[in-house]
């Protein structure tokens, strides 16, 4: 079978120029014409057994939506996308479909290239929000309400799910915006917001109430919330940060990461550069190896115009980031420095004392070298006698990751898992009656599409809690995987000859 | 390392497939009983391969049981990618320890063997783990490549000849065979 990708070598879509983008938070990621995403569609071999279906944690039919996008029949695309996920404009964006997820997958990857599924699954998102679509129907009213809180991925797919159920829904989110991380946490380069602010109306329009800036524990009891609803869902998120001890941390200019992003976009970009908060200078480090580590890098770049450096304790092959961002990152400028660990940070007088309020100007670094494997199978840094050296900066992001949002969990009383995580039984309920938990506060840092298939498995449970059908539960694999699957592994495949 | 094509049987039974180690057919695959699959070596021997395992029905997951005689035997249990052999764990489209994430967008897909796994059994990966199980980086102990329209090849080094059938007639039903 002869291969024609519509893809730009290994990594998969047209981005836009570096010199001109790093001056702005404009989009990277250039999208396809009609034409183009007609073409790539058909590519699709339409698979008995579409193992890109498998591999999405929403089980988005991503072979229906080829099928009809390769007709140019863009309404049917949408709609069948759009029963599992009510995020695809920000999913087609956010998800790293070529690290385990859908492009992963796909089959063609042995014989060329995989299908474009998230330039595809974006064109259709962007076409929809161009012909307003109607949303999917909510069925009658149970009289059941449920209290959700947080309004990030997992709690907006648990929501539109639960309504869609026929329960009464309000979510209460503690920040101006909904979308967590997807709103203050992912720059607008990589995920514009008006993409994200489209797909929360479309979610409110189906009768969703989201009470913004309100923080449940404070504007409203816990206990309060629990008399005045069936069930609650929680859905915080992963907020709080890594502690570390590294002396001068509290020195001035040394900040955490996620903080910064938060700070940047939580009332949206073009507001903070109005009134930028944050002292970064011309010489920023930023220590950690993940795509937030790159999004502070190239965030602290767009509003310094800086030079800035990360900083990561192992080499370059073992950085989790997300390759193609990293790839953005390196034609942005950012510079990289690995097997390098902070060790302490210095203002300009020599070392900090504790509570001391001058800033920092220097970091004293280790060098690093991999020793034996770790639990993960990577070998572990150690550091070099006698390697240490100075870096000059003038502002340190911290991005070493983040744990589960404790301060609901302390103020409820849940019972605990790993690292604060909420423990929840595989029906999703934590040690308190009625009360559920979903998303990256029961695991951890995640994905936002992964966030979400929590918050859809977490909404199943609850109603079928709710409805009290708890013994007929069917997960959403098992009703997808047994509905006419041979039917459908007949019904597959276009064939062609070998590829050359 | 032993090597095996699998190629989807077109003529005979779209649902089916051959298996080929050498050049000669040396068994095939075909429709099971309630969605499972058949595999069946030249000598008779007989295995059920299906998606439910430890209860649920979940993606990349193969319950493979020896079906040769009257009773079933299970002989390897694959989920979520995962699967344990000898008291040691593999990861089927694992990425090598100390190679690039951006070799592995165009390069073979690989199984390896993970050091420290921190679990003891595939049924204690838990809810909090399960979404990080990507991360983990091993050594490769086989190769995978080819679409199994067109023959889907699978290598396996010696510490898996034992279920070196069973691993390829996997590979293909789970990540090949369109």
């Amino acid at each position: 079978m002869k291969v024609e990708p519509n893809r730009v070598g290994a990594f998969p879509f047209k981005k836009s120029d570096p010199q001109q983008r790093k001056k702005d938070f404009s989009e990277v990621q250039q999208p396809y014409t009609e034409e183009q995403v007609m073409q790539e569609a058909n590519r699709c071999l339409l698979c008995g057994t579409p193992v890109c279906i498998d591999a999405c944690p929403v089980l988005l039919d991503v072979r229906g939506m080829n099928e009809a996008v390769a007709r140019g029949d863009f309404k049917t695309a949408y709609e069948r996308i759009r029963e599992t996920n009510p995020l695809i404009g920000v999913t087609a964006r956010c998800c790293p479909q070529l690290q385990g997820l859908c492009e992963d997958a796909c089959v063609l990857r042995w014989a060329g290239q995989p299908i474009g599924i998230g330039l595809i699954q974006r064109y259709v998102a962007d076409w929809e929000r161009k012909n307003r679509q109607q949303s999917p129907s909510t069925i009658t009213n149970t009289g059941k309400n449920v209290a959700v809180i947080g309004a990030g991925p997992a709690g907006l797919a648990a929501a539109e799910l639960l309504k869609r159920y026929g329960h009464n829904v309000v979510i209460y989110e503690e920040l101006p915006q909904a979308g967590g991380t997807a709103w203050y946490g992912i720059p607008d380069y990589h995920l514009p917001k008006d993409v994200l602010l489209a797909e929360v109306d479309k979610i409110k329009e189906m009768g969703i109430e989201i009470k913004t800036g309100f923080k449940v524990g404070r504007d409203v009891t816990f206990s309060g919330l629990l008399d005045d609803n069936d069930a609650i869902l929680i859905a915080t998120g992963s907020k709080d940060p890594a502690r570390l001890d590294t002396p001068g941390i509290e020195l001035k200019g040394v900040y955490n990461g996620y903080n910064f992003l938060e700070n940047v976009f939580v009332n949206g970009v073009q507001s903070y550069l109005q009134n930028p908060t944050f002292e970064l200078g011309k010489e920023i480090i930023v220590i950690g190896g993940g795509d937030s580590a790159l999004d502070c890098a190239r965030t602290a770049l767009r509003l310094s115009q800086g030079n800035v450096t990360i900083v990561y304790r192992r080499t370059e092959n073992d950085m989790p980031a997300d390759p193609i961002m990293l790839e953005e990152a390196k034609e942005e400028g950012v510079k990289f420095l690995f097997l390098a660990e902070p060790k302490a940070y210095e203002a300009q007088e020599g070392k900090a004392k504790v509570g001391d309020s001058k800033h920092v100007a220097f970091a004293v670094m280790n060098s690093m070298q991999l020793g034996g494997p770790d639990e993960t199978g990577r070998r572990q840094p150690e550091p070099i006698p006698g390697g240490e050296f100075k870096m000059v900066c003038s502002s340190v992001l911290l991005a070493v990751g983040r744990s589960p949002n404790s301060f609901l969990t302390k103020e409820a009383g849940l019972k605990t898992g790993k690292k604060g995580s909420i423990e929840i039984t595989d029906q999703f309920k934590t040690s308190i009656k009625n009360v559920f938990a979903c998303g990256d506060v029961t695991t951890g840092d995640s994905l936002v599409v992964k966030a979400m298939a929590s918050g859809r498995e977490a909404a199943q449970r609850v109603h079928e809690y709710l409805m009290n059908i708890e013994d007929q539960h069917v997960s959403f694999y098992e009703k997808y995987y047994t509905e006419n699957l041979y039917d459908r592994m007949l019904a597959g495949g276009k064939a062609g000859p070998p590829p050359d | 390392m032993d090597h095996y094509v699998i190629k989807k049987d077109t003529d005979r039974d779209p649902l089916g497939a051959k298996i080929f180690s050498n050049n000669y057919e040396i068994a095939e695959i075909k429709k099971g009983p309630e969605l499972s699959f058949i595999l069946q070596n030249r000598a008779g021997d007989k295995w059920n391969l299906s998606s439910k395992v430890h209860g649920k029905i979940r993606p990349f997951s193969l319950a493979v049981h020896d079906v040769s005689r009257n009773e079933s035997r299970e002989v390897l249990t694959i989920k979520d990618h995962l699967f344990k052999h000898n008291d040691r764990f593999y990861m089927f489209m694992n990425h090598p320890e100390g190679r690039p994430l951006h070799e592995y967008l165009q390069s073979h897909r690989y199984i390896c063997r993970l050091v420290n796994f921190p679990y003891t059994d595939l049924a204690d990966i838990e809810h909090h783990g399960k979404h990080r199980l990507r991360r983990y980086r091993g050594v490769p102990v086989g190769e995978l490549s080819g679409l199994g329209i067109h023959g889907h090849n699978v290598k396996v080094s010696k510490e898996l000849h034992d279920i070196g059938l069973l691993v390829a007639a996997s590979s293909y039903l789970l990540y090949s065979a369109a």
